[in-house]
This record gives C-alpha cells, structure tokens and sequence, in this order.
C-alpha cells in the first residue's frame, strides 16, 4: 500500500493525536545536541543548543538544559506538548552499521568493539531512554508522556532548510555526513508538502570526506571544518584534478562515489588510511604542529572539489525541477565559500540557507516535521520565521546588575543612544567590545547578540583578537558586519545576508581599507543587518560610520577558543576578565577592563577549554 | 497486529539473552568485550563474506559502482505513519 499523505491521514488518528499543540523537537547523541520548541500555529517559540547550558563543545548529551530553556521561554511545562520529535532513526542507523560491518568484513573488529558495546546498552533502546530521561526532567509517568515520533535525519534537515524559509516553493537539497543512509538528499518544498525525491547513501558522503580531509590536516572532525575551509584561500588547488581522478568518482549530475580503499571511516577508527597517506606522500599533520604550504594546497584542492560537486548538485536539482527557489540543509551548507559561489552562479534567483544547518538544527527540524507532516497543519510563509535566529536564552537587565553587584564587578548604567556613541568612539579608537544583548543566538554563528566587535580598518586587528581574545590560530580570518543598506557598495553582493552564510569578494577600492576583515584571497564571510533585525546592531553600525565612514565591523562570536558561545552575562563576564577585551555591554551596561577588580579566576580558562 | 509483534519480539530478545548466557556459561566468558569478538569471528565475519560472495550487500566494500546510478530515487510522500516507529 503506497504511504498516505500527511492530510489524508489525519482522518485515521485519534483526538489526542491531532491536538495541534505545542511540539518539541530533540537532536541528541551524536554531536550538537539542541531542543526546539514549535507552538500550536507553527511559529518557532525557542532553540537552543546544550552546549550553551553545559559549557561543553558540540555537546551530544541529551539536552535536559535545552528542553528545560525552550518549555520556560513559554511558559509551560512537558504536559502540555502535544508531540516530541526526535531528529532520525535510530534502528535503521544500527541496520546502516551492521551491513556495513558485514560488507567490510573480516575489517573492522576494533571499530565493532568500540562501537557495539554503547549500541547494546543504549543506542538500541533509544526510545526507552528518551522516555526515562524526559520522565525523569519533568516528573512525569512514563507512560503519560506525550507520543514520542521519530523523523528521518535528512527528513529533519530537509524540515529545517524549507518550513522556514520565505519561500512557498523552493527545492530543497541536504547535504551532510551521514544520517541513517542518506548523505545527500534532494526534496521538492511546496507549502507544507516536503516530497523527497532522492539521495545518495554511505559512505558516499560529501560530509565525510570533507572531515577525512579536516583530519588529514590535524583538525577534529565535526569540528574543524570551518578550519579548512579558512586554510583553503591560502594555497592552490593543486591536488584537485588527483582527487577527482582517484578518490572520488564524480559525475555530471553532482553524485559521486567514494574510493573507499582510501578511506577507513566505514569500519576503523580513523577517517583515512596509510593508502590514503602515501597517495599524498605525506603522514597526517599532528594537531598544532606547523602548517605548511603542502597542507595549504591540500585544503583549497579539497574545497574545489566540494564546491564543484555542490555546483553540479544545485544545476542538477534546478534542471530536474525548473524551480528557481532553493534552501539548502545539512552541516555541508555551513560551507560558506560554496554557498557563496553557489549564490554567484546564477542558478537560483533566491538561495535560503538554515542558519543553524549542521544537526542542532534539526532538532528545529523535527519540531516543524511534527507540525507540518505529522498533524499536517496549514503553512503561512513568513518573511522571518527564524525570528533572526534569536531563539535562545535571553539576558535580564535586573538580573544581570544583581549578579554583577554579587561579583564586585563595576558598571555604568547608560542611556542607549549615549552608549552606542561611547562604544561606537571605543571601537574606532581600536578597542575590543563584547557585545551582549536579548537573546541568543540559535546556530553556530554570532549575529549580533553574543559578539565581541572590533575595528576592521587596523591591519593588526586580526593578530590582536585571534592571539589576545580567541587564542586560536593565526591564520583564520574574521567576518564583518555591515549595514544591509550599503553592503552592495563594499562586497559584491546584491541580496542580504542576515545569517553570516556567503563568502562574497571585498570590492578592490574597499579591501586595503578593510584588512582585518579581507581574506588573503580579498573575500569575506558577511553578515548584513537592517533596522527591524537587530535595531541596535545598526545604530551602532552607523554611529561607526559617521565617525569613520564605514558602517563595517568585525563581528566574531563571544567564547574563546573551544569554549561555546557564552549565553548568559556571568559567563559573558568570565570571557571578559580572562581575555585581553577591553570593554563590555550588556544591554545597557557599560563594563571597563580597567574598572574591574583583578580577576580572580586569572587564566584558569587554559584548563577549563580543550582546544577544538 | 502490533501487539503480536511486540510479543514475538519479546519472545525473540528473551530466547536471544538465554542463548548468550548459555553460551557465556558453557564457554566461562563473562566479559562483554570477549562475548562481542565471538560474535564478530563466528557470526559477523562468516555472513559477511557470504553476503560478499554472492554479492548481496549493499555497500561496495573496494568502492568500485555496483551499478552506474549513485542517486536512489524515492519520490512518495514520506507519511505520518512511518513518523512513528523508530525505523
């Protein structure tokens, strides 16, 4: 029997099944845990990534914190959701993994060793453990917990990249590591309809062999990708034609195989093999050892190949369905440098990126599944469902000086416009200014509420932040902020980028102006901003540039280097005081390095953060 | 239907444990880790090279295209139904 339609089947289901209530969607258990809440009307109430709550990076752990966040930001408790949706399926994941054991077999022992023990205990009794968990969060019986629903992972993502887009029709493509068996998927979006059309499945992933090659360079997979793809502008793309002659087998309409004699991630414990090593001549870069110009080249070679292969993707998926619409999903369309080729090629008139793409993302995903698929509710498109991805925990004013005033920590309390214009005079004297107001961000980049902000005309700029603020590497770049209004005179974009998605050239007259923000390859990670998506951003972009005339910002998110983004203002305050920042607000709190009492924590940061 | 197949299950996960414990006993193994390495040698390894032999697994262990499509085609609707089950 052919599977009924969302709508049809509502007819079969009981009352307490079609109760268009309250959703709540988990991503949990393999990295970037999230919950998301979704209302009785579709709109998105509150997101938030556990990492935020527990301080641990790309947390995987069930998101007790995040769910407690997302059912308080409503007000009510577990009772009232009417479905939870958990982001994939966990049997058919244990199938993809024993049919792999068993087509790689006798390979593999260590990695069955490894993996098995977890899936026996745990994995494989997900549902029950979900259950107890969220039983014993809200203090529920098990057996009265609202119906726990299951949605593929890509069927998440797909959910994400289109429910929320402003588009009514639109194609939309995933691309990621890998779910169940899918790695990249295509889906035609139309209202609340979201038909698969089809995937690619393991090992043939995009995904995965972007993260080989993130360890091949010494950086942690599911980690550093971002890493690499900064690395890439640095070197030339030498190996690419190799790559594609004997590693991937890609073809005119986008899809691909992977050579898997070259890689170990199906059966081992590490992404590449020695075969792997010897075709680069060249052993895997020990994490923090030199990077040398033959890791440069192998970076930019490796993201060539992804953005052809992204391109080739987008062109096939255009030529199949004429739409000229398309969102993208998936932890590959956090690739900011294909998105923004992609963006250039002309493909689509409008491209819609999930700002929180990767798997946290989905749990959003599985929420708006629920909503549109489950109890197949009515869609309105909305120009901003994502509400600028500020969906997270919010910082209280009262509460905040009350936690300052225990801390001993010294403030003003301004008025606003007479704080945008101190801060605006800090900056371009060349302070660095952590930025906290509202709530936070949903997705890994920071948009203006949890930022840390700094003059992009200072050459050194750069070197000051990555070595004396974000202690990280040298050689990654920051992204700028810019007005939405005069973006299209400093970077060479014409549609607004609210979300920091596409990479987009510098205009030549503006690059030596702007060197803090332009890449060695004169391009940049832009975010614009307008009045109505953060009015307080903007005025202080303009306060900027009426002092310097360029309404342009660093803009880098608010943590140090492996810490997550900091949510609350305590936290915002340990960052402050164990950096070299030099001011700090919080909504209209004016916090001075050079006010504040020694800081008692010193440097205990450096054991606090492993570094990613 | 569903409660048949619970029950079966059930049934089958029961038979399955007694089987183990049984085999733990007659073999004096106890430890999880030798238990899984006797699966891996006496169930995985064998079906595994069956199924490789008469070529019934998905995967292409040498990476070398089974057949020359790389994109599976689905194109129904998924429904709410196959949004209950965890498989």
């Amino acid at each position: 029997m052919p599977p009924s339609t969302p709508g049809a089947h509502l007819h079969e289901q009981s009352p307490d099944d079609v109760n268009p209530g309250w959703i709540l969607g988990i991503s949990a258990y393999y990295h970037d845990s999230a919950a998301a809440l979704v209302d009785r009307h579709g709109c998105i109430v509150a997101a938030a990534q556990q990492e935020r709550f527990s301080r641990r990076k790309h947390d995987a752990c069930f998101p007790a914190e995040a769910i407690n966040y997302c059912l308080a930001e409503a007000n009510i408790g577990l009772s009232a959701v009417s479905q939870i949706i958990f982001y994939d399926k966990p049997l058919l994941k244990f199938e993809r993994l024993l049919e792999t054991y068993l087509a790689f077999s006798p390979r593999g022992l260590r990695s069955f060793l490894q993996a098995m023990p977890v899936w026996i205990k745990e994995k494989l009794y997900l549902k029950a453990c979900l259950r107890k968990e969220l039983g014993c969060l809200s203090g529920i019986p098990v057996s009265r917990l609202p119906p726990l629903r299951f949605t593929e992972h890509h069927q998440s993502h797909a959910a994400a990249a289109f429910y929320p887009s402003p588009f009514q029709r639109a194609v939309v493509l995933c691309v990621d590591g890998v779910g169940e068996w899918a790695t990249l998927s295509a889906w035609l979006g139309n209202g609340k309809e979201l038909l698969p059309l089809w995937e690619q499945r393991f090992p043939h992933s995009l995904g995965l062999l972007y993260s080989a090659f993130t360890q091949y360079l010494g950086f942690r997979v599911n980690s550093g990708e971002y890493k690499m793809m900064g690395l890439a502008p640095y070197g030339k793309p030498s190996y690419a034609d190799r790559i594609l002659e004997t590693l991937v087998q890609l073809d005119e309409d986008g899809s691909f195989r992977l050579n898997m004699r070259y890689f170990d991630f199906a059966t081992g414990l590490s992404m590449t093999n020695a075969r792997f090593h010897s075709f680069f001549g060249r052993s895997p870069r020990a994490p923090e050892n030199a990077i040398e110009a033959f890791h440069q080249d192998i970076a930019c070679s490796i993201q060539t190949v992804t953005e052809e292969i992204m391109f080739r993707l987008a062109r096939t998926v255009s030529r199949e369905t004429g739409e000229n619409q398309l969102c993208l999903g998936g932890g590959v369309a956090l690739n900011s440098v294909a998105n923004g080729q992609l963006l250039r090629s002309g493909l689509f008139e409008h491209i819609w990126i999930q700002p929180a793409a990767g798997d946290a993302g989905s749990a959003l995903g599985a929420a708006l599944c629920g909503h549109y698929q489950l109890l197949g509710q009515p869609r309105t498109v909305m120009k901003n469902t994502m509400h600028n991805t500020y969906l997270g925990p919010a910082c209280n004013a009262s509460q905040t000086e009350t936690q300052f005033l225990a801390q001993n920590a010294r403030f003003q309390v301004m008025e606003e416009q007479e704080l945008i214009a101190r801060v605006a005079h800090f900056i371009a004297e060349g302070a660095v200014v952590g930025w906290i107001q509202g709530r936070a961000e949903f997705g890994p980049r920071a948009l203006g509420n949890r930022s840390i902000l700094a003059d992009p005309r200072r050459a050194d700029m750069q070197q000051t932040l990555n070595s004396k603020i974000k202690h990280r590497e040298s050689f990654r770049p920051f992204a700028p902020v810019v007005v939405e209004e005069r973006a299209a005179e400093i970077f060479d974009i014409d549609h607004p980028s609210p979300y920091m998605q596409f990479v987009v050239p510098i205009k030549k007259k503006y690059i030596d102006r702007l060197p803090a923000i332009s890449h060695v390859d004169g391009s940049a990670r832009l975010q614009t901003v307008n009045p109505s998506q953060n009015p307080r951003l903007h005025a202080l972009l303009l306060a900027y540039s009426q002092r310097t005339g360029l309404p342009v910002l660093i803009n880098t998110s608010f943590n140090r280097r492996g810490e997550p983004m900091v949510a609350t203002a305590v936290q915002a305050y340990e960052c402050f005081m164990a950096t070299e920042m030099d001011y700090l607000v919080i909504d209209n709190l004016l916090l001075s390095k050079s006010d504040q009492p020694e800081p008692a924590k010193g440097r205990e940061w450096e054991q606090t953060f492993e570094p990613d | 239907m569903g409660a048949n197949i619970r029950t079966g299950l059930r049934a089958f996960k029961a038979r399955l444990q007694y089987g183990l414990r049984k085999t733990a006993r007659i073999l004096h193994v106890t430890n999880t880790l030798v238990m899984l390495t006797l699966v891996w040698f006496l169930v995985m390894v064998p079906t595994g090279l069956l199924m490789q032999l008469f070529r019934q697994t998905r995967l292409d262990r040498r990476g070398n295209p089974r057949c020359a499509v790389n994109r599976h085609w689905r194109g129904h609707p998924i429904g709410p139904d196959e949004m209950k089950r965890p498989f």
